[in-house]
Formats: structure tokens, C-alpha cells, sequence
């Protein structure tokens, strides 16, 4: 009797012990979790339906935010076209540039990983400095105009021009994607070689090895790729902000620099919360979009 | 029989010489494409301003002309915003390899209740948009006295990133669990094993993590340029950004705009070539470059 009434706190303890331990070591994720995710996804939600200009209380409006944002403001109309508009440059032909320069540097010759080095290298400056580069990259009297002449074309004015601004844009994105070939390499160098053999005894050549075996084998990291690259797009500010300040005219008024200004130039925090929370709807009813189409051409190993 | 044979392995050496020739070929043009932008902008910032006003211009420039580095060096108060911006940076990346490695280590190595919940919501909340938090954070750090200072850019590294904290469980999920085991027999405690026995094993994660960090809070202008609004405490990619602008008020001196460009790219091209092994592994893991 004794030695069981000191023994069962000891159990109890003991039982509870790895769990009081497992929560501390993951405790500082949960302190970031609560306050810089869910309290501000929250928040913002609530915001939405204020009106808020950093000063004094936050006033509560209604829907007046979310009638303004989706039947009286054009520019939220625009900056949705523009922001569409870009993804749907980018994300697919980001993509298959990514495919093509991956199974390209996947051959078997000397001197890949000096290509390897000088294919991802620019992507690494990223931000200002990647689209100052770009800027002078798409100059009226710079490189790709001159090139342009060689074949007698006379290139326009590319990032003053409304036409032009946002494919040269969406040129720069593409150019740089170079993380999305790193991954697509990454799953290229994971399919196993037998299945390849077996296209060999087939007798099938390397377009059925591509075509059977290599794109359905990575079509996994192809589809990760989409989504990741689909919400990045999505949120687009520095080209925008640095390389044509969202002209000319609207012609590259993406929505994060949209944002942007409303919160940080214009300081309509309540608004701007209501734009926010409008973009992650987007996204989400995009990512949904994007796994249920995933079913008819991601293929998972275990399948049928 | 025999000859059979040998022109059959001639017509697949030359299969193989052609195939090796058009790979060289893609592979050159692909050189060009991704190399080209940044010669041009090393050649660009040696030019002088008539050499910039040629149209089109010539690649190399007519003379080799230095002067745009130094007049670049000193439009804005580089030296300070670099000093400012390494100080950031090394206290976020310090923040980032000690949050992440603690929690990943949780996440991977101990049991306990809600984990694998607890998981997929830190998943999940890689995919939530900046923007979407960026206002009331914005307001958080207001109201406790943080924007205009270096803190909302500092702190939040030291509450684990969830793609840094992916990368971690990943790798401790290699490490066979009898290292644990041993450990505990000798009477390590939770902290113990990962302190003296799995920390030590990692260093090859925490390098990739390392290098991540240092080139997403040195290119992170967005959070940079909300939270910081005085000259003593502007970043490289600000001081960038103000250049940029002069320019676009009509004081046109494009060189000198490329000098800035490559002297504060450097930091970033060095530690790619320092770390390139590292990132590569990294990208390859998670797909990802972070935050």
C-alpha cells in the first residue's frame, strides 16, 4: 500500500514527462505560429471590415471595404488582370523552360556541373539587384534590342511601353526561374534506371523513354513546381515596385504592389486588409484548382 | 558476325557523338542566356556615359573606365547601409539555425501528443501568403514600439521558420534512432542528445539553412522597406532602390547604377560559390529556397 501511493505520481510523471519535453522543444514555432500567423490571419479578417489610418481607433464599416473593393475600385480590376495576366505568362512557360533545361543538364557529358553553376548563378542576386539587372537587360538601346537589330527588327522601348511592360516582365521572371530547374533535376536524378531499360527492350526510342518513363516519373516535382511557383506569382512586388513602378499606365500594376500602397502609401489598413484577404482567397480557390486538375496527369507511384 | 558487330557499335558511336554534339550546342545557347545578362552588367558598369548613349550600345566598353564605382560607393551612404545590413543578417541567420534546429529536432526525434498534427498545420502555413499577415503584424510591431527599428527584421528568426524547420526534421529522420537510445542509457536527457550527440551530425543541414537565410534577409526588400524609415538604419537593397529612383528623376547615370549593382550582388555570388554544394542539396530537399 505503501509503495504504491509513491510509486503512482512517479507514473504519472513519467508518463507525462515526453510530452511536456516534446512541447517545449517545439515552443518557439508555436509562440511564431500564434502570433505572427494565426492571430494576424485573424486580425486581418476583422480589419476588413473597419476603416483604419494607423491613427485613432479603427471604425467599423461593414462591407463597405468589400463593395468598394469588388464593384467601385477599377484598379482592383486591374491589378487583377495584370496580376492573372502574369501568371499565366510565367507559371507555364516557367515551367517548361524548367523541364527542357533540367533533362538537359540530366545528360551524361562532361562539364555538367560548370553549367549546373552558371544556369542557377543569376537567380542567387534575387530582389533589387536582379531587376536592376533586367532593367538595363531590357533598355531601349540595350542587349536584346541590339540583338533584335542584327535581324533588322527595331525592338521597342520595352518597359515603357504598354504592350511591352508586362511580358518583359514576365521575360525577366522566366529567366531567373532558376530554383523550379533545380528541383525538376533533383526528381529527374531519382528515376530509377530500370524503367528505362525496359524501354530499351521494347525496342522504344528516347522519345517513348521521355515520353513514358521521365515526365510521368517527375510529374510529382512538376506539379509542387506549379503550386509554389502559382503563390510566389502570385504575390509579385519588386519587379513591379523597382523595374516600372506599376506603368505605364496600369500596364504592370500587379496586385501585391496594389496592396502595397494602399497599406503602406495611402495607410487604409482596413481596406488594404480586405485586398489581402481577397488575394488569399485567390490563391487558395487557385491551389484547389490546381490539385484537382493534378489528378489527370500527376502520376504517383502505387497507383491503378 | 564480327563485322556485324563493329558497325554496329560504329553507328552507335556516332549516335552517341551526335547526341553529345546537340547537348553542347543547347547547353552553350543556354550558357549565353543565363551568363549573358550578367556580363552585361559587369561590362556596363565600366562604361562612361557616352559609351552608354551609343546606340545600340557596344558590348565592351572603349575604354576601361573605373569611375563609376567609386562615385556609385558614395551617391549613398553604402559603407553604413552595408554594415547595417550584415548586422541583420548574421543576427537572423544565428536566430534561424538555433529556432529551427530545436524545433525540427522535436518534430523528428520525440514523441508526443499532437505532433503529426502539429506538423501538417506548420506545412500548411508554408503556403499562407505574406500578404495576407503583413498588415497586422505591421501593426503589432507598432504598437510595441518596433518599426522604424531592426527588430520585426531580427526577431521572428529566433521563432523557427517553418521551411528551415522542414529541412531539419528531414535530415534527423535519417539518423538511426539507437543513437538516441545509446544516448539515453548513458544518461543523456532530451537536451543532451540533441546538444552533444545529433547537433553535431547536422552540420551539413545547418549550412544549407545558413546560406538560405543569409540570401533571403539580404533580398528581402518588401519586409525592409516597411518596417525601416530612417537613413541611419536603410539596408543594401534600399540604398539600391534609392539609386534606382534618382535615376528615374532624370539624373541619368546608368553606370554608375550597374557599379552599384555588382558591388552589392558580390556578397550573394560568394556565398553561392562557398556554398553551392549545400544549396543544391537543399533545394533539392525541399523545394524550396525559403521562407
Amino acid at each position: 500500500m505503501q509503495i504504491s501511493r509513491t510509486v503512482a505520481p512517479n507514473i504519472s510523471w513519467a508518463r507525462l514527462r515526453p510530452h511536456i519535453v516534446g512541447w517545449a522543444f517545439i515552443s518557439p514555432w508555436l509562440v511564431s505560429f500564434s502570433f505572427l500567423m494565426v492571430y494576424p490571419f485573424i486580425a486581418s479578417f476583422v480589419l476588413s471590415f473597419t476603416r483604419y489610418q494607423l491613427i485613432g481607433e479603427a471604425e467599423f464599416i461593414g462591407f463597405e471595404n468589400i463593395q468598394r473593393m469588388l464593384f467601385e475600385d477599377e484598379r482592383v480590376a486591374d491589378a487583377l488582370r495584370v496580376t492573372f495576366t502574369y501568371v499565366l505568362l510565367t507559371v507555364p512557360a516557367g515551367t517548361a523552360i524548367s523541364i527542357l533545361v533540367a533533362v538537359l543538364l540530366n545528360q551524361s557529358v562532361r562539364g555538367i556541373p560548370f553549367f549546373r553553376t552558371s544556369f542557377y548563378m543569376p537567380s542567387v542576386i534575387g530582389g533589387v539587384g536582379l531587376a536592376l539587372l533586367w532593367t538595363t537587360i531590357l533598355a531601349k538601346n540595350g542587349p536584346i534590342n541590339a540583338a533584335l537589330g542584327l535581324v533588322g527588327i527595331e525592338g521597342p522601348n520595352w518597359l515603357f511601353e504598354t504592350a511591352w511592360a508586362l511580358p518583359s516582365l514576365a521575360l525577366k521572371a522566366i529567366a531567373t526561374a532558376g530554383a523550379a530547374m533545380l528541383i525538376i533535376l533533383a526528381a529527374l536524378q531519382g528515376v530509377p534506371q530500370h524503367l528505362y531499360e525496359a524501354v530499351d527492350l521494347d525496342g522504344g526510342g528516347e522519345w517513348a523513354k521521355f515520353w513514358h518513363v521521365t515526365l510521368p516519373q517527375i510529374s510529382p516535382a512538376i506539379f509542387y513546381n506549379v503550386i509554389v511557383t502559382t503563390i510566389g506569382v502570385m504575390q509579385s512586388f519588386v519587379e513591379a515596385f523597382i523595374m516600372t513602378n506599376g506603368g505605364p499606365g496600369t500596364a504592370t500594376l500587379f496586385y501585391g504592389l496594389y496592396l502595397y500602397r494602399q497599406a503602406f502609401e495611402f495607410y487604409r489598413m482596413g481596406y488594404a486588409s480586405a485586398l489581402a484577404w481577397m488575394m488569399f482567397l485567390i490563391i487558395l480557390a487557385l491551389t484547389i484548382i490546381n490539385f484537382r486538375v493534378a489528378r489527370f496527369w500527376v502520376y504517383y507511384e502505387g497507383e491503378e | 558476325m564480327s563485322v556485324l558487330t563493329a558497325s554496329w557499335t560504329k553507328s552507335k558511336t556516332t549516335q552517341r557523338r551526335l547526341r553529345d554534339l546537340l547537348a553542347y550546342t543547347l547547353l552553350a545557347v543556354g550558357f549565353v542566356w543565363f551568363i549573358f545578362p550578367l556580363f552585361w552588367v559587369i561590362m556596363s558598369s565600366l562604361k562612361t556615359f557616352e559609351d552608354f548613349n551609343q546606340i545600340p550600345q557596344r558590348i565592351f566598353p572603349s575604354e576601361l573606365y573605373l569611375g563609376n564605382y567609386p562615385s556609385a560607393w558614395n551617391s549613398v551612404p553604402f559603407g553604413r547601409y552595408f554594415i547595417n545590413t550584415a548586422i541583420i543578417v548574421s543576427l537572423s541567420v544565428v536566430g534561424e539555425l538555433i529556432s529551427a534546429s530545436i524545433v525540427g529536432f522535436g518534430f523528428s526525434r520525440l514523441k508526443f501528443w499532437g505532433r503529426n498534427f502539429l506538423f501538417m498545420v506548420l506545412l500548411s502555413t508554408m503556403m499562407l501568403p505574406f500578404w495576407v499577415v503583413i498588415i497586422p503584424r505591421f501593426l503589432l510591431y507598432r504598437d510595441i514600439g518596433w518599426v522604424g527599428t531592426w527588430l520585426p527584421l531580427i526577431v521572428p528568426s529566433y521563432f523557427a521558420n517553418p521551411v528551415y524547420v522542414f529541412l531539419m526534421r528531414q535530415f534527423f529522420m535519417t539518423l538511426p534512432s539507437e543513437l538516441d537510445d545509446a544516448a539515453k542509457i548513458d544518461g543523456c536527457n532530451e537536451l543532451g542528445i540533441f546538444w552533444r550527440i545529433l547537433l553535431p551530425l547536422t552540420k551539413p543541414v545547418l549550412a544549407t539553412i545558413a546560406i538560405f537565410s543569409f540570401i533571403n534577409v539580404w533580398t528581402d526588400f518588401v519586409k525592409q522597406v516597411i518596417y525601416l524609415s530612417q537613413d541611419s538604419t536603410y539596408t543594401v537593397a534600399i540604398g539600391l532602390a534609392f539609386l534606382r529612383w534618382q535615376i528615374a528623376q532624370g539624373d541619368p547615370v546608368p553606370g554608375l547604377l550597374m557599379a552599384a549593382t555588382v558591388f552589392t550582388s558580390l556578397p550573394m555570388i560568394a556565398i553561392f560559390f562557398i556554398g553551392q554544394k549545400y544549396m543544391v542539396r537543399g533545394i533539392a530537399l525541399t523545394g524550396r529556397t525559403g521562407t
